[in-house]
């Protein structure tokens, strides 16, 4: 059985006056070694086969082998089907208007399906996204999850289309979104996956898409809680800021908060394996008088209706400045990363504007903040698009000349954080 | 390794409550200090403190105690007692409610001790011990005060672990034979022990948990009295006569002391309340220092954390202070008064004091148990 523990980072001593509250409370899922149930998981795979793919046509055969590799990795029992998706959604396995469980031979009959795709026609992400969500409702499963692939613009249909399809979606599935090449747009797969709890990323070069979708599968596969909630109270005086996921990514979850009572809302995270993420909570609350202690929020993590682990956000008014002015690290190192994040999408933006000016300053604060928090893997894809001249002053020079895979990947991967050090706090 | 009684998860022997569950911790032979209905003039918050007295505070061997499920209303938005969750706040407007430790007294007639956590600090992370031990016609007794320091981690459980390691080993020894000096150089060594062995999570700028003491132990006319920190010790005569017994461990007491700077000087500095020697694994290894007294005339010990003397430091001003207060006061009806003193004064720091009167020499006991 998965068992949660949360705890909570924070320098709880607040100034005379002060008024917001902030913590990092780290929720980490442990045991459930055995297998999770396969028929409670159900595994949707939606390519795209618009015209474009055949340009070249090397793009498509790497689709369909990285669906083929991942059909391969569903576990024996999972719900599973595969989508196809041009201006129109159509369901290439099973053709039943359902799904199938996994068995060597419904993976063979899948495969077979997959080596006969064709590629025409245009891009509809919505409707793709739409026959998903008719097609998990068909099966019993809780841990419903898809992967998505395009490798084009959302064209076929209206924004409005897509933002209906998303709403319809949200909390019925959860999307793994992967753009192949580099006439995608950044921003519109940020969106589904942002909507969806899934994690966005470039595959620039289709060889690399077999790894990738079973990477994925394999994830996917090792879920065995479903639905789990992020429950915040807080006081009758107080409101919450904001709550993010900071780590393993940065994905605000304030505008998702779905009501309880007045003080108490529930924030999605989706399906849980073994693993352990990170979020930050800003609370604004009424001052309290100097001596006074107050619970900023209750953080419960609940499945189903039932809390499984809770942290305490606490609030003590001192006039005491040695503990006031204390900074937790956690809370120090996850604003860096918001804020590196967010300077890589101003800076990028600033950029496609033609903005240099802004772009240089905004890309340059992120090389800074990259290289004091030790986020490697950002400071690699930052120097593919500047010369990084000192990064602990942040002064930086916007290369002349970028290749677009380097800037997407930037783009996309801005949101991924390192994780604070605990020793120390 | 001691077990919570209602999760089975392992729990320090200090601990007020379980970290797993939650649960208020009352452990074995710890008592719950006399709660009597408070003072008039009091507020709210020390009304409800009576309610909320619990066990864990500063220990006292006497009765043991029962639940500390709150009864009254939310001293903050007035919500009603079943708003009150298991962490003691309150679920409508958050507020923390008063926690056991926050004023607790201990009235033994001829010795009693008042700790209060003042009007600035959110806990009380002070901390006494005070207990009769031996035959009474010794007038044995025992007492200690510690301090937690609040820059330091888990400061409230560091004063209260050793208030009680110091004490049993006081306490052990005045109802035996031993030097009472030796004994209470002992009881600081048991008293670091037991704040060495809390387990702590290095945060940020914090210090290991850490705290001051000073104690006071009588049996049959002779006094000892140690200290480790700036927790002060005086002696108070009937007619008025006021001695400080113990001599801060403090930076200005050392500028003071090499001449460096006058006490007015000294007082003036930012740093003159660093402590320069304290109870903790970080400490310097030296012993308690301690001075001996056999009085020949009657008179009171008050033993008092710099909550209350910060308001009168000078031995002229603490003279005066009580002076000024009623004649023939009981040490309870003293040790209240002078924390009220303290929390009309701005009440910035939590306060303890306790006051023993010590009977005269070569007379009958006067009041004891």
């Amino acid at each position: 059985v998965t068992t949660f523990t949360a705890d909570t980072y924070q320098n709880e001593y607040l100034a005379e006056g002060a008024e917001e509250v902030n913590a990092v409370v780290t929720v980490t899922a442990s045991g459930g070694s055995e297998a999770p149930e396969a028929s409670r998981a159900a595994e949707i795979i939606i390519i795209d086969i618009s015209g474009s793919m055949n340009y070249p046509a090397t793009k498509l055969r790497a689709a369909q082998q990285a669906t083929a590799a991942a059909i391969d990795s569903i576990r024996d029992g999972v719900w599973f089907g595969v989508i196809a998706g041009t201006k129109l959604a159509h369901q290439v396995y099973p053709t039943t208007g359902s799904l199938f469980p996994a068995s060597a031979y419904t993976r063979d009959e899948a495969k077979r399906a997959v080596a006969g795709l064709q590629a025409q026609g245009g891009t509809a992400i919505g409707a793709w996204l739409a026959l998903a969500n008719q097609l998990f409702a068909t099966v019993p499963a809780a841990i419903n999850h898809a992967i998505l692939l395009t490798d084009g613009k959302d064209e076929s249909e209206t924004p409005a289309d897509l933002e209906q399809a998303l709403a319809g979606a949200q909390g019925r599935f959860q999307c793994d979104c992967r753009g192949v090449g580099t006439d995608w747009v950044v921003s519109e797969l940020r969106k589904v996956a942002s909507a969806l709890l899934g994690t966005v990323d470039i595959v620039a070069d289709p060889a690399q898409l077999a790894a990738d979708f079973t990477n994925m599968i394999e994830h996917a596969m090792g879920k065995a809680t479903a639905a789990v909630a992020l429950r915040v109270w807080t006081p009758q005086t107080a409101s919450v800021s904001f709550v993010k996921q900071v780590a393993p990514t940065i994905e605000d979850l304030t505008g998702k908060r779905m009501a309880v009572n007045d003080r108490v809302g529930d924030y999605p995270t989706g399906s849980w394996g073994e693993e352990s993420r990170d979020y930050h909570i800003c609370v604004k609350v009424k001052p309290g008088a100097v001596g006074d202690e107050m619970l900023a929020a209750r953080v419960s993590l609940v499945v189903g209706d039932q809390v499984v682990s809770q942290a305490l956000v606490r609030a003590l008014w001192t006039d005491d400045a040695q503990l006031s002015t204390r900074i937790n690290r956690a809370v120090a190192h996850y604003t860096g990363q918001a804020e590196l994040a967010q300077a890589i999408q101003e800076g990028l933006e600033a950029r496609k504007a033609g903005d240099d000016a802004t772009a240089t300053v905004k890309l340059g604060r992120a090389a800074q903040l990259a290289a004091a928090s030790g986020n490697e893997a950002t400071t690699k894809l930052l120097s593919k698009v500047v010369d990084v001249e000192d990064a602990a002053t942040g002064t930086v020079r916007l290369k002349s000349r970028v290749a677009d895979a380097d800037e997407m990947a930037l783009d996309t991967r801005s949101t991924k954080t390192v994780r604070v050090t605990k020793s120390g706090s | 390794v001691v077990t919570c009684p209602n999760c089975g998860e392992p729990i320090e022997a200090t601990d007020q409550f379980c970290e797993a569950c939650g649960v208020t911790l009352a452990p074995e032979g710890a008592a719950r200090p006399s709660a009597p209905a408070p003072p008039p003039g009091q507020d709210a918050r020390d009304a409800s403190d009576a309610a909320l007295a619990s066990p864990l505070t500063s220990s006292v061997p006497t009765a043991p105690a029962a639940e500390t499920t709150s009864t009254t209303p939310c001293v903050a938005c007035g919500a009603s007692a079943e708003h009150i969750d298991a962490d003691g706040y309150c679920e409508v407007c958050g507020h923390m409610q008063p926690g056991p430790r926050d004023h607790v007294e201990l009235d033994l007639g001829w010795a009693a001790g008042v700790t209060d956590r003042g009007l600035r600090h959110p806990r009380n992370e002070d901390a006494f011990h005070l207990e009769m031990a031996g035959p009474a016609a010794d007038g044995g007794v025992v007492a200690v005060v510690c301090d937690g320091v609040s820059s330091s981690v888990r400061a409230e459980d560091a004063s209260e672990a050793a208030a009680v390691a110091a004490g049993g080993v006081l306490a052990s020894v005045v109802a035996g034979a031993g030097s009472l000096a030796a004994a209470t150089v002992h009881a600081a060594d048991a008293a670091n022990q037991a704040v060495a062995a809390l387990t702590w999570t290095p945060t940020g700028q914090m210090a290991s948990p850490s705290c001051t003491f000073v104690s006071a132990a009588h049996r049959a006319g002779e006094v000892a009295v140690g200290w480790v920190g700036d927790s002060r010790a005086y002696w108070v005569e009937p007619q008025g006569g006021v001695r400080q017994l113990s001599v801060d461990d403090s930076w200005a007491e050392a500028q003071v002391e090499t001449g460096l700077m006058t006490e007015v000087e000294a007082e003036a500095d930012p740093r003159s309340h660093a402590i320069t020697r304290w109870i903790g694994a970080d400490a310097p290894a030296l012993d308690a220092r301690v001075v001996t007294l056999a009085p020949t005339r009657s008179g009171r010990l008050l033993l008092c954390s710099d909550g209350l003397w910060n308001y009168a430091s000078s031995i002229e001003d603490m003279a005066g202070l009580l002076a000024a207060q009623p004649s023939g006061a009981t040490p309870i009806d003293l040790a209240r008064s002078l924390t009220e003193f303290a929390r009309s004064s701005g009440g910035h720091d939590n306060i303890t004091v306790i006051v023993i009167d010590l009977p005269t020499p070569d007379t009958e006991q006067k009041g004891s148990q």
